[in-house]
């Protein structure tokens, strides 16, 4: 990550340790999960790759998304429909499809935005989402209005899915995607577009063109909320509206800001905190848990500035550091 | 011919309440740029408060100070509590604001239950008169010239009063007005309570043009808000007026002549707009 | 060989018209001061050259090219560079990162999506050079935003410099920089470039007259947007209005 201290080979191997480790933990969660709970991950995972898609837009390229949900919403609802109505059964070719209309309809709302940034941008891409959001709600006849497109059975990759496997494959797309991604944002591309969020007329002068970046960089992120949709799709067995409009997409967004944006890990762990907390709280309080989780965003502004990543990581820091100088 | 008429004087009268909904978003967004998105939340919380308050007195008017007051603490408390350390940090704005939706919004429906509550006409305003051939409710007719008189005062704050000016200038250039003397951190504040205030007349007087109020009114009509200050622009009192009842208008219409596009056209306005327009129909250029 | 040619340039908002009928032009390698009191117009002649604002009335040629309505990006890839006289940097990013940037950002480099930006071992190299030059490799991997301000502006310098530029516009570039700081920038100046053994023309606005005079092998004077003389450094010393207007009494030349 720029701007560390350089450590020493031995500290770097200790730093990434976690890594690892927690993937460890997922392959082998399965084994002493109870299956609500690897669902809850799996749902993490969809959400992870989605949040992970945000922050590209919003933490590096500092594109204030607020429709992301949106472009989530059209891959999974392009595959259920063309299932249903066109008996496409393919899930490579449904995948396809699914991860091109995204790319089409974030290039359609970068187009749309690309003049603004901030809030602007944000005002734009809430407005769109909407419509996208309306759109679902109203072509009844396509989209089966608010009560969603449902039936949709587990993909078929060479060989059938089920729920026990299904886990397995999205973990291993989720897997790949973070390490594409990762590897994205540290090229110079993606270091372009954290040049544009820093300061977007130095990088005009230093001869990029910020405006084209801004789009691109959209667009790759929109073509990972696609895919996320559709990961959620066959996850969730459907899609409705409620996945698409603004609240899924503020949801997005929180868990970015929650995580730490412009760090990619946080958005993951930002969607794990979000989605664990939901959860747990709501089997406490199956009516009043909104007023925890409201409260628990509050909280994380004043005690965990710059997000919960970031907190983590220089807590981990000083143990590592710790470890050093016991030694 | 008929439907015309009275869907237009409909949409003005919603736009009016979104004119009153709105401005105070408008004119702290433009001066302080902070992202109040828990706005909506003293429109609800007012008119609940107003509505429950009216029908145990009996008394419209002690309803409407109810909810004026009400939306007024809120405002009061989540600016100096929580906003005010904010500053300049808009995405914690986003965050902070998100999780008293949440809030909120649950503690109304805790406390209020699930089901919508309709708003309080008074006799005086019951029922409606007959113009030629077209048919008007005094309500809304009472809302227009009410929000008309009040837009008339504001629209003179605004340009003729010294607060007015401090306003206008804080919008520009914050530090003049600060190098010149003057608290602008209390004006600010003074502005977000007003615009709460406001919020919250519009929260009593606006559920019987909305139809009712629920737990999630809250939730909805921030959006609609926030599309008013884009269409009409930010930060200036004829910018509220001219996105709401551009938008009032275009959705009652909507709704009388092509239903199924109703729920549409906001969103379509607004797109429409921030290509052409970004700064809104009477915006000031950033 | 003029390598940058302004002809006519008119540029105003608002009521006000800020530049009026600028013509000059720069030879390949040559060093031009640009001279005038505050609100002269002096940025906003940078700003129209590099594409920041777009004057209402008039051309400017790069190597010839009309480049007066293209992008400010594209005028990079054509060998222009500026730097600001607030330092404009990428606060959260590495000092290392901010120069790999502006090295990236007139070369295409294959695979530039995927493979990470450190691994351009040339880059690197010639980042941590330009580094060296200003002292600044001990600062590497601090982030911009805690560079002290003397650190800023020379990290800001070298950002210019990094793309090699035929032209080079600096704004101010000795503000904030100690006495000895800018003797070494004025040196820094003089000396004759890196690469093709090109001289790079260098326009600069500034009110260090030390710097004017050691440097500069002409000067242009603008006063509320009108350029009221072009010359020599001998020539400007001795014109009456500039010394009326600009070098007053005080300068005793």
């Amino acid at each position: 990550m720029p701007g560390r201290a350089r450590m020493s080979g031995r500290k770097q191997l200790a730093y990434f340790a976690p890594l690892p480790v927690i993937l460890l933990f997922l392959v082998a969660a399965p084994w002493f999960l109870d299956t609500p709970i690897i669902s809850l991950i799996t749902k993490v995972l969809c959400f992870g790759l989605l949040a992970m898609s945000v922050d590209i837009a919003f933490g590096y390229t500092g594109l204030w998304t607020f429709g992301h949900a949106a472009i989530f919403g059209v891959a999974a609802y392009t595959c259920a429909i063309l299932l249903k109505g066109a008996d496409i059964t393919n899930f490579w070719l449904l995948a396809l499809i699914g991860i091109v209309m995204a790319g089409i309809v974030s290039a359609i709302f970068a187009a749309v935005a690309a003049r603004s940034s901030g809030l602007y941008f944000l005002l734009i891409t809430f407005a769109l989402g909407q419509l996208v959001y309306s759109v679902a709600v109203q072509w009844k006849s396509v989209t089966h209005g608010n009560d969603g497109l449902w039936g949709m059975p587990y993909p078929h990759i060479g060989f059938s899915l089920s729920s026990e496997t299904y886990y397995y494959f999205a973990l291993i797309v989720v897997v790949l995607c973070a390490i594409v991604l990762y590897w994205f944002t540290r090229s110079p591309f993606g270091y372009s577009l954290m040049g544009i969020r820093e300061n977007e007329i130095r990088a005009r002068t230093m001869g990029y063109d910020t405006r084209l970046r801004k789009i691109v960089g959209f667009v790759i992120s929109g073509l990972f909320a696609g895919l996320a949709g559709i990961l959620y799709l066959y996850f969730n067995g459907g899609i409705a509206p409620e996945n698409v409009g603004m609240s899924a997409s503020g949801m997005a967004t929180i868990m970015v800001i929650i995580g730490g944006t412009g760090t990619l890990w946080g958005a993951f762990l930002g969607s794990a905190i979000v989605l664990l907390l939901q959860y747990y709280i709501s089997l406490l309080t199956p009516n009043r848990w909104p007023i925890f989780l409201g409260a628990i965003f509050i909280a994380s502004v004043f005690f965990a500035r710059g997000g919960v990543f970031p907190w983590l990581v220089s807590l981990w820091r000083k143990v590592i550091r710790y470890g050093d100088t016991g030694s | 011919m008929d439907v015309l008429v009275v869907s237009t004087m409909a949409g003005i009268s919603y736009g009016m309440v979104l004119f009153l909904l709105s401005t105070g978003l408008s004119i702290v967004l433009g001066l302080m740029g902070v992202v109040n998105l828990a706005h909506g939340m003293l429109f609800m919380t007012a008119a609940y408060a107003g509505i429950t308050v009216g029908n145990l007195t009996g008394s419209f008017l002690f309803g409407i100070l109810t909810g004026i007051f009400s939306a007024g603490i809120s405002g009061l408390i989540i600016e100096r509590g929580f906003l005010r350390q904010l500053y300049k940090r808009e995405l914690e704005q986003i965050l902070v604001t998100f999780g008293f939706i949440y809030i909120i919004t649950n503690l109304h429906l805790w406390f209020y239950g699930p089901y919508p509550r309709s708003g309080i006409v008074p006799s005086v305003l019951k029922g409606g008169i007959t113009i030629g051939r077209y048919d008007f409710s005094f309500y809304r007719l009472a809302i227009i010239a009410v929000g008309a008189i009040l837009c008339a005062c504001l629209f003179w704050l605004q340009e003729k009063t010294k607060i007015g000016a401090i306003i206008r200038a804080g919008m520009d250039d914050p530090e003049i007005v600060y190098a010149s003397g003057i608290n602008l951190r209390n004006v600010n504040v003074g502005a977000f309570v007003f615009g709460a205030l406001l919020a919250g007349f519009a929260g009593v007087v606006g559920t019987p043009v909305l139809g009712g109020v629920t737990a999630t009114t809250g939730g909805d009509v921030i959006f609609v808000a926030i599309a008013v200050c884009i269409v009409g622009g930010v930060g200036s009192v004829q910018g509220a007026l001219v996105g709401a009842l551009l938008i009032g208008i275009v959705t009652s219409l909507a709704q009388a002549y092509l239903p199924y596009i109703a729920i549409y056209m906001m969103y379509i306005i607004m797109v429409i707009i921030l290509v052409l327009k970004p700064s809104g129909l009477v915006g000031r250029t950033s | 060989m003029e390598i940058l040619e302004v002809e006519k340039i008119a540029f105003g908002y608002g009521g006000l018209q800020v530049l009026q009928d600028i013509s000059f032009s720069v030879k390949q390698g040559e060093k031009v001061a640009l001279i005038g009191p505050n609100g002269a117009g002096k940025t906003t002649v940078l700003n129209v050259l590099s594409g920041l604002l777009t004057p209402q009335f008039g051309k400017v040629r790069l190597l010839g090219r009309d480049i007066t309505n293209r992008p400010t990006h594209s005028r990079a890839s054509l060998g222009l560079a500026r730097s600001f006289q607030v330092s404009s940097l990428f606060p959260q990013l590495s000092v290392l990162s901010n120069v790999l940037l502006a090295l990236h950002g007139i070369q295409r480099t294959s695979r530039q999506m995927i493979r990470s930006i450190t691994a351009y071992k040339s880059f690197v190299e010639k980042a941590d050079e330009l580094l060296g030059s200003v002292d600044l490799l001990s600062k590497r991997d601090t982030l911009a935003r805690f560079l002290s301000h003397g650190e800023q502006r020379r990290l800001e310098l070298i950002l210019s410099f990094a793309s090699s530029p035929k032209v080079l516009l600096l704004d101010e570039p000795t503000a904030g920089l100690s006495s000895q700081e800018s003797s070494a920038l004025a040196q820094m100046l003089l000396k004759p470039a890196h690469q093709n053994g090109e001289d790079v023309a260098v326009l600069f606005v500034a009110h260090d007259l030390d710097l004017v005079f050691t440097v500069a092998e002409r000067i242009l004077v603008l006063y509320y947007g009108i350029i009221i003389a072009q010359g020599t450094p001998e020539e400007i010393r001795g014109n009456q209005s500039v010394r009326e207007i600009y070098l007053g009494e005080t300068q005793s030349a």
